[in-house]
């Protein structure tokens, strides 16, 4: 009885994990060869709802952790630019997945306190679920 | 007595071991299904789709021929009608875009946006950068009254 418990556990087990190895294989060979797209990341859509929320701890945790001015800088930045712009609209124009590094472009509408309307562009580099290149 | 009793005990052992220590060929493929579902629901679990966005989206439109030009002269490493056709500070946009890339050797559209006439087409540069290894980076044209008149 003790044998076939064994063997039912082993077959689940096999089974989860070539479920979850194809899974995420697939899904990396999806993304390389483009062929439905490129899905936008989730750290990427955080980020950048980090950003239009001024959410520095958000921000702090999904860039490479820098060193201590730099990252005092991006509180600050955050700080200064609390309140200054509405986000009116974000759209994820696409992006790119290549060799475990992904490159996400977005538009922002923007509205300043006084009334004056932007449309920007930003394109992040996401890689290990970090951001580390926005431009 | 006691000797041949035993030794049909055993024989009878012997023969139901077959039917209780395997798994039926249906019970196992029913397993490995469930189990198949599980690893797939894991790895759903650890990479998760984005988070739903909270702001409104713009519609997707296609490439603009205005960016599809510049492109052009981009792959085609034409310096002289890039010269010709862009301004000075769109140059310099331009050069700041694709840093640090050295060679580009594919720009790939992703998509585009239009809002009052001003449009956002993204695409993503791959080429060599200065230690010779390939990267990739991403560039949004803005094309605005039939012509480009920003790069970011």
């Amino acid at each position: 009885m003790g044998k076939v418990v064994r063997n039912a556990l082993a077959t689940v087990l096999v089974g989860a994990l070539l479920g979850f190895v194809v899974m995420s294989l697939g899904g990396l060979l999806i993304q390389e060869m483009q062929w439905f797209g490129n899905r936008e990341s989730a750290e990427a859509r955080r980020y950048m709802i980090g950003i239009l929320e001024n959410e520095p701890d958000t921000l702090a945790s999904l860039t490479p952790r820098g060193d201590l001015v730099s990252r005092a800088i991006q509180y600050k930045m955050t700080q200064e630019s609390q309140g200054q712009w509405r986000p009116i609209s974000l759209t994820y124009l696409g992006g790119l997945t290549k060799g475990g590094i992904s490159i996400h472009t977005y538009a922002i509408e923007l509205r300043s306190a006084a009334g004056r309307e932007q449309f920007v562009p930003l394109a992040l580099t996401v890689a290990n679920g970090k951001v580390i290149r926005r431009e | 007595m006691v000797s041949a009793q035993a030794g049909q005990a055993r024989a009878d052992e012997a023969a139901a071991a077959p039917v209780s220590r395997t798994l039926g060929p249906w019970v196992t493929l029913l397993l490995f299904v469930v189990g198949l579902v599980a690893g797939v629901a894991a790895q759903s679990y650890v990479s998760p789709a984005p988070a739903a966005n909270p702001y409104p989206e713009l519609p997707l439109i296609g490439e603009p021929p205005e960016s599809v030009a510049v492109v052009r002269l981009i792959l085609a490493d034409d310096a002289r009608a890039l010269a010709a056709g862009m301004e000075g500070e769109l140059l310099k946009e331009l050069g700041a875009a694709l840093e640090p890339l050295q060679e580009v050797f594919d720009m790939k559209f992703v998509g585009a946006v239009e809002r009052r006439g001003d449009i956002l087409a993204s695409y993503v540069a791959t080429g060599r950068e200065q230690r010779a290894q390939s990267f990739s980076v991403g560039v949004v044209f803005r094309v605005s009254g039939g012509k480009v008149v920003g790069v970011n």
